[in-house]
C-alpha cells in the first residue's frame, strides 16, 4: 500500500509539473493568417504558442490551385505580397518544413481592390502639380483642392493608403487574438477524454470477464 | 513529427493507414484487462508530452516519448499512440485526421521494434547494461521516427537528403533528452513497480 501511495504522489506531482509546462509551452501546429494592408496582402505564420515561422515558404494560389507568387517569411513570421492581378479567391499556404503546412483562404471581396486605372490617360494631365507630388503622403495633409474633381482617382488611392495604414494594426491585433494554440482547457479536456475511454475499456473487459466466469460456473 | 494535412500523397497516406490498422488490431489484442490502466496512463503521457518544448539553438521541437511506450507496451504502443494522436489532432490541430494513420505508424513502429529488441537488456541484472539499454530505448525510436517522417516526405516527392537532414537535426536535442528521460523513468519503474517491465508471461503464475 505504501508504494501505491508513493506512485500516486509522484504521478500527481509529475502531472502538475507537466500542466504548468504545457501552458507555457508551444508545440508544432502551424497556422497562417492573411489580410489586406493598403494595396498589399500581408501574411503572418506561427507555430502554436505564437512562435513565428522563420524562413518558411508562403505560396499564393488562386482558386484553380495555380501558384501565383511565393516568398520566405522574415523573423517575425511576416511576409507581404503585392496584390496579384486576379479576381479569384486566394489561398495562402505556408510550408514550415518537416511536413508542417497550413492554409488560409482570403475571399476575393476581402482583397484590396484592383488598380483598374493603371494608366488613366485623360484626367491626369489636368490635375495640378501640388496634389500629384504627394500621392503617397500618409500625413493628414491629404488636401484635395476643391474643384479639382478630376483628381478623384488620385484621391481614392490616397484614401485607400491612409485607410490601409490605419486598419493594418487592427487586423494585426485580430490575428493575435485569434491564437489557436492549445490552452489549458484543451489539455484538461483531452485528459478527460482519456479517462472516459479508460472507463469504457475497463467496463468492456469487465463484462467479458463476467461472461467467462458465468460460462465456467454454469458448466 | 506530426505531418500536417495536405502534404503527403494519397498512396503514402493509404499505406500508413493500412499499416496502422494492422498495428491497432494486433495491439488491442495484446492489451489484457490488467494492462488497461497502464495503456491509458501512457496515452495521457504521450498526449501531453508533445506540449513540452525543447528549445536549443535555432531548432525547437517537443518530446515524443514513443520509446518509453514501446518498452512498456510492446505492440500495444499502436493503440496508445493512436489515441494520443487522435486527441492531439482534434484538440490542438497537431497533425490531422487524414495523416493520423501515417503519423501513428511513424511513431509507433520504431517504438514496437526497439521495445522488442531492447527489453531483455533493460531487464538485465547488470545496472550498466540496463542503463545503456534504456537510454537507447529512449533515443533510437525518436531517431527512427524522424527518418520515417523524412521517408514519408520523400515518397511524396521531396528531396530525401534535404528533408532527412532537416528532420534529424531538428530532433537531435530530443533524441538526447529522451535518452535521459526514459532512463530515469525506467530506473524509477524498476524500483517502484518492477512488474510493469517484466515479460508478460511471468505474470501469469501469479495471476492464476
Amino acid at each position: 500500500m505504501k508504494t501505491n501511495r508513493m506512485v500516486l504522489l509522484v504521478a500527481l506531482a509529475a502531472a502538475g509539473l507537466v500542466m504548468i509546462q504545457a501552458v507555457r509551452a508551444q508545440a508544432h501546429a502551424v497556422f497562417i493568417f492573411a489580410w489586406g494592408e493598403g494595396d498589399q496582402i500581408c501574411t503572418n505564420s506561427y507555430f502554436s504558442g505564437k512562435s513565428p515561422v522563420r524562413q518558411g515558404t508562403v505560396l499564393i494560389q488562386d482558386s484553380a490551385g495555380k501558384q501565383l507568387d511565393s516568398a520566405k517569411t522574415d523573423d517575425k513570421g511576416d511576409v507581404c505580397f503585392n496584390r496579384p492581378q486576379t479576381t479569384s479567391d486566394l489561398t495562402f499556404v505556408v510550408e514550415a518544413g518537416e511536413g508542417h503546412r497550413a492554409e488560409f483562404k482570403l475571399r476575393a471581396e476581402d482583397l484590396p481592390p484592383l488598380e483598374t486605372s493603371a494608366a488613366p490617360t485623360g484626367p491626369e494631365t489636368s490635375g495640378d502639380a501640388s496634389a500629384s507630388a504627394t500621392p503617397s503622403g500618409n500625413a493628414g495633409t491629404a488636401s484635395v483642392p476643391a474643384g479639382s474633381g478630376a483628381n478623384l482617382d488620385e484621391f481614392r488611392t490616397m484614401f485607400r493608403q491612409e485607410l490601409g495604414a490605419q486598419l493594418g494594426p487592427i487586423t494585426r491585433a485580430l490575428t493575435e487574438a485569434d491564437d489557436k494554440s492549445p490552452t489549458l482547457k484543451d489539455i484538461i479536456g483531452g485528459l478527460g477524454w482519456l479517462v472516459g475511454i479508460f472507463g469504457l475499456a475497463c467496463w468492456y473487459s469487465g463484462r467479458k470477464l463476467r461472461q467467462k466466469t458465468q460460462t465456467i460456473l454454469s458448466k | 513529427m506530426h505531418i500536417s494535412e495536405g502534404v503527403l500523397s494519397a498512396p503514402v497516406l493509404i499505406a500508413g493507414a493500412v499499416l496502422t490498422a494492422g498495428g491497432l488490431v494486433a495491439g488491442l489484442r495484446s492489451i489484457r484487462s490488467e494492462d488497461i490502466p497502464k495503456a491509458s496512463i501512457l496515452s495521457a503521457v504521450f498526449f501531453v508530452a508533445s506540449l513540452i518544448h525543447v528549445n536549443i539553438g535555432p531548432s525547437s521541437t517537443h518530446l515524443v516519448l514513443n520509446g518509453l511506450i514501446g518498452v512498456i507496451m510492446g505492440i500495444g504502443a499502436f493503440p496508445v499512440i493512436f489515441l494520443g494522436l487522435l486527441l492531439q489532432g482534434l484538440l490542438f490541430s497537431f497533425g490531422g485526421m487524414t495523416t493520423l494513420g501515417i503519423n501513428t505508424f511513424n511513431m509507433a513502429a520504431p517504438a514496437v521494434l526497439f521495445g522488442f529488441l531492447l527489453r531483455p537488456f533493460i531487464n538485465s541484472k547488470s545496472l550498466a547494461v540496463s542503463t545503456i539499454a534504456s537510454m537507447l530505448g529512449g533515443s533510437l525510436p525518436v531517431l527512427t521516427s524522424a527518418l520515417l517522417v523524412a521517408l514519408s516526405l520523400f515518397l511524396t516527392g521531396e528531396q530525401f537528403l534535404a528533408v532527412a537532414y532537416e528532420v534529424i537535426i531538428g530532433n537531435l536535442p530530443v533524441v538526447i533528452i529522451e535518452a535521459f528521460v526514459v532512463m530515469f523513468c525506467i530506473r524509477f519503474l524498476k524500483k517502484v513497480r518492477p512488474e510493469v517491465l517484466e515479460p508478460q508471461l511471468e505474470q501469469f503464475p501469479q495471476a492464476a
